[in-house]
């Protein structure tokens, strides 16, 4: 397929004061980090590797 | 998947003598293990020999015992209310197995015959001093399996049925994996004959009853009893499901969830 160059239309998002917008996989990037800060939190650690499987889970509890 | 014979026996000796007859031949059951195995080209057996054509190897009797055919699939056991009667513990097992499909086409003998250290009924065999049938002989359940999907089975011996006996009460407690259900860590603990038994499967090589818990349940089936109680995870399995040291934990705490269902 040809290269289509075209006007590229610009709509800031106005209710952020950066005018930006999520796009692509952004909801499933975010439920990533939101769960993992939980899980953390929820521990008290400060880190924990991706993904918080049980056992992950289970050695970050014994510290 | 390569090129290989197929025969359907219509008995068990016909059966053995195809197989016997065969350069590589191997029986078949339900093929959830086998046909995957063969797909991938980790089994390349030159002759197939399909054991869903003999009589008598499906089906479930209940009485002083609880013998399940070796060709019964594991959806009739969890359907069986004569099974759930006897002993729930073993129609639970059968019901957690894998999904509807693996229960509907997978039976108690492959299970068995295949000794994957991730089975559930292997640890209700031991667990429930059941005995194994073939075609030769009887093997005791605490001698059946050997090590990592190794039995005592010679080559070529058919599992024909397995005899539970009836406990006074018995409970499972599994950690599935989430994606197939195989017992990352099971546990069955019965009450049999006076004494309790502890069965463990998917933690080692291949199932076995645990000395320790049963040590420690031996004055009574009570959560508290387990308190503190540890298992050696010296010869446990280490693997991408889970390390060795959390299996031995894994084992504890299923010891745990099984004795509290009993415990009510
Ligand atoms: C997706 C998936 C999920 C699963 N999840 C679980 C689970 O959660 N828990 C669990 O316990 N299992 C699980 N299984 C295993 C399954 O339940 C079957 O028990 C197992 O695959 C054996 O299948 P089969 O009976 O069809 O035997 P087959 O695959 O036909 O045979 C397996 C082996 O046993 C031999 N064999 C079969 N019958 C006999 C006999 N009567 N005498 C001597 N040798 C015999 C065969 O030659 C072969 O080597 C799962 C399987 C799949 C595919």
């Amino acid at each position: 397929m040809p290269s289509s160059p075209g006007p590229t239309p610009v709509t800031p998002c106005t209710h952020n004061p950066l005018g930006v917008k999520g796009c692509g996989e952004a909801g499933a990037i975010g439920a990533t980090a939101a769960v993992m800060n939980a899980v953390t939190d929820a521990l008290g650690v400060k880190e924990l590797a991706m993904p918080a499987t049980s056992e992950t889970v289970w050695n970050a509890l014994r510290g | 998947m390569y090129r290989f014979n197929y025969h359907k026996a219509s008995s068990l000796s016909e059966a053995s003598q195809l197989r016997s007859g065969a350069d590589d031949g191997v029986f078949l059951a339900g093929g959830m293990t086998l046909i995957p195995t063969m797909k991938q080209r980790l089994a390349a057996p030159t002759d197939v020999v399909d054991l869903a054509g003999i009589e008598g190897l499906n089906g479930i009797a209940v009485g002083d015992t609880v013998t399940i055919g070796a060709m019964t699939p594991h959806a009739d056991v969890a359907a069986s209310a004569a099974v759930r009667g006897a002993i729930p513990a073993l129609a639970d097992l059968a019901g957690r197995i894998g999904d509807a499909h693996v229960r509907n086409r997978g039976t108690i003998g492959g299970s068995i015959a295949n000794s994957d250290p991730a089975a559930d009924y292997p640890a209700a065999v031991v667990a429930l001093n059941a005995t194994v049938h073939t075609d030769r002989r009887d093997i005791a359940g605490g001698d059946f399996f050997v090590d990592l999907f190794e039995t005592a089975l010679e080559p070529g011996e058919i599992v024909t049925s397995v005899e539970f006996q009836i406990p006074a009460r018995a409970a499972y407690a599994k950690f599935p994996n989430p994606a197939s259900r195989y017992a990352i860590v099971g546990v069955m603990v019965a009450e049999l004959d006076g004494a309790v038994r502890v069965g463990v499967t998917g933690a080692g090589p291949c199932a076995f009853r645990s000395a320790g818990l049963e040590a420690a349940l031996a004055g009574g089936l009570s959560v508290a009893a387990l308190d503190g109680v540890s298992v050696p995870d010296g010869n446990l399995n280490s693997d991408m499901h889970a390390s060795a040291a959390y299996r031995a934990h894994l084992v504890a705490v299923m010891a745990r969830r099984a004795v509290g269902q009993l415990a009510g």
